[in-house]
C-alpha cells in the first residue's frame, strides 16, 4: 500500500504542509538576520517579533487579483508553476526524512537533479510568458546563468554521491548517499574533495536562489522584477512560495548530502540529534544570509564568467578526483 | 530497471497531488477575488514605463538570448566556434543547448 503512504508524506511530512511551515519560519529568520546584519531590526510588528509577516504577506497576496495581461499565456505559467512546487515536495521524501515510505532507488540521483532544474526553469519560462521586455531580459538572464550555475551544483553534488557509492556501497541513491556520506569527512583522501564540493555547492546554491551577489535576473533598478514583472495576485504568492520551498529544500539536501543530517548523531538521544540538525540548517541560511548581505550584484556577464572560469573548473576537478579515487 | 520505473512514477504522483492541492488554493483565491477581478482595462496592459509598444515588439528574440553574454565573456572562443567554425543553418542557441547536453551526457557517462 505505497499510494496512501505518499499522499501523507505529500500532504504533510515531509511534505507539502511540513515545508511551508519549515518555509515561513526559514523566511522570518532570514529577514531578521539579514535586517541585523545592515543594522536593522526586521518583521516586528506582526506577531510575536514579527513572527507572522510572512504569513501576512502570503494573506495579502492571495486575496490580491490575478491580473493576466494581454497576450500573456496565464494558464500554462499556472501550471509550470505547480509542477515546480511539486517538484521540490517531491524532492524530500527523496531523503532521510521519509518516515513511510521514501522514493528510494539505484540511480535515482539523475530523477533528484531532475526534480531540482524544475524550479529554475520555470523561473525562466514564466517570464518568457508575459509579452514584456523586462520579462524576457529576466528570462535570458535566467537561462544564460543556468548553464553556468545548474553544471556546478549537479557535479558538487555528484562529488559525495560517488564516492559514498564506491566506499559505502549507496549505489548512486541519493537516500543511502544522504545516510553515509558524512563518513567521508573522516577519511583524509575524501576531506578535501568534501570540502571542494560543499564549497562549490554553497556558491551555486547562492546563484540557483537568485540572492545577491547573483540576482541579476530580478535586478529592480534595471528590469523592474524581471520574469516576475507581470505577475500579481495568488500567482506571485506561488513564485514568493517556489524561492521559499527551493531554500528550504536546497539547504535539507545539502545538510543532509554533505553533513548527514542526523545520521552522524543518531546514538544521541533524538531531541539532541534534532537540534544539532536544525543548528546545521540554520548555519546554511546564515551562510546564504550573510553572501547577500555583504556582496553587491554582479553583471551577467561577470557571474558567468566567474562560474565557468573559476567554479566549473574546481567541481569538474573535485568530480574527477573523486572518480579517480573510486578507481584506485 | 523496474525500480527506476516505480521511482519515477512515485515522484510524478507527489508532483500531481501538490499540483491538485495548489490547483484548489487557486480555486479558492479566485473565488475569493471574483467581486472585483477584471473591472479595469488599463492593467492589463505590459508595463512599460508609460510607454506604447505593441506586444509582438516586447519579446527578446531568442537567437540573443546566449550569444551577446558569450561573446562578451569568451570572446576568443566564440570567435574561434561561431566565426571561423560557423555553426550553419542551426542558430546559435540550439548550438549552446547541444553542446550543454554533450557536456551533461559525459559527465554522467563518466559517473555511473
Amino acid at each position: 500500500m505505497i499510494v496512501p503512504e505518499l499522499i501523507v508524506e505529500a500532504f504533510l511530512y515531509p511534505g507539502l504542509l511540513f515545508l511551508w511551515i519549515v518555509a515561513w519560519l526559514t523566511q522570518w529568520f532570514h529577514r531578521k538576520v539579514y535586517a541585523r546584519m545592515q543594522n536593522r531590526i526586521g518583521p516586528l510588528y506582526t506577531g510575536f517579533m514579527g513572527l507572522l509577516q510572512p504569513i501576512a504577506d502570503y494573506t495579502k497576496l492571495f486575496f490580491k487579483e490575478d491580473v493576466s495581461i494581454e497576450g500573456s499565456n496565464s494558464k500554462l505559467s499556472l501550471s509550470l508553476l505547480f509542477i515546480a512546487l511539486g517538484s521540490l515536495v517531491a524532492l524530500p521524501i527523496m531523503l532521510p526524512l521519509a518516515p513511510l515510505h521514501p522514493i528510494a532507488a539505484d540511480y535515482d540521483v539523475v530523477l533528484a537533479l531532475y526534480l531540482l532544474v524544475w524550479p529554475t526553469i520555470t523561473v525562466a519560462l514564466i517570464g518568457m510568458l508575459t509579452p514584456n521586455p523586462f520579462s524576457a531580459t529576466g528570462s535570458s538572464r535566467v537561462f544564460s546563468m543556468m548553464v553556468a550555475y545548474e553544471v556546478t551544483f549537479a557535479a558538487s553534488l555528484l562529488t559525495p554521491i560517488t564516492l559514498a557509492s564506491s566506499k559505502y556501497g549507496a549505489n548512486f541513491s541519493l537516500y543511502l548517499s544522504c545516510l553515509n556520506a558524512w563518513k567521508l569527512w573522516l577519511n583524509w583522501s575524501t576531506a578535501p574533495l568534501m570540502a571542494l564540493a560543499v564549497a562549490v555547492a554553497l556558491l551555486s546554491f547562492q546563484c540557483k536562489l537568485l540572492v545577491r551577489p547573483f540576482d541579476i535576473p530580478e535586478a529592480e533598478t534595471e528590469i523592474v522584477a524581471g520574469p516576475f514583472t507581470e505577475y500579481s495576485g495568488f500567482k506571485l504568492a506561488l513564485i514568493m512560495g517556489l524561492h521559499d520551498l527551493e531554500m528550504v529544500v536546497g539547504s535539507l539536501l545539502l545538510i543532509m548530502l554533505f553533513f548527514g543530517g542526523f545520521a552522524p548523531f543518531a546514538w544521541l538521544p533524538w531531541p539532541i540529534a534534532l537540534m544539532i540538525t536544525i543548528v546545521e540548517y540554520l548555519l546554511v541560511i546564515i551562510a546564504v544570509t550573510w553572501i547577500k548581505a555583504v556582496t553587491a550584484r554582479l553583471r551577467v556577464d561577470q557571474a558567468i564568467g566567474m562560474f565557468w572560469k573559476y567554479v566549473v573548473p574546481t567541481s569538474m576537478l573535485a568530480l574527477v578526483l573523486s572518480l579517480l579515487t573510486t578507481l584506485s | 530497471m523496474y525500480q527506476a520505473f516505480i521511482v519515477v512514477l512515485e515522484a510524478a504522483f507527489v508532483v500531481v497531488v501538490t499540483s491538485l492541492v495548489l490547483l484548489l488554493l487557486y480555486g479558492l483565491s479566485r473565488r475569493a477575488t471574483s467581486s472585483f477581478s477584471g473591472r479595469s482595462a488599463e492593467r492589463r496592459k505590459p508595463f512599460m514605463c508609460g510607454e506604447s509598444v505593441h506586444p509582438s515588439k516586447t519579446g527578446v528574440p531568442d537567437a540573443g538570448v546566449y550569444t551577446t553574454i558569450w561573446k562578451n565573456v569568451f570572446k576568443s572562443i566564440y570567435e574561434a566556434l561561431v566565426i571561423k567554425v560557423h555553426t550553419g543553418i542551426l542558430s546559435e542557441w540550439l548550438f549552446w543547448m547541444i553542446l550543454f547536453m554533450v557536456i551533461m551526457t559525459v559527465v554522467l557517462v563518466m559517473v555511473v
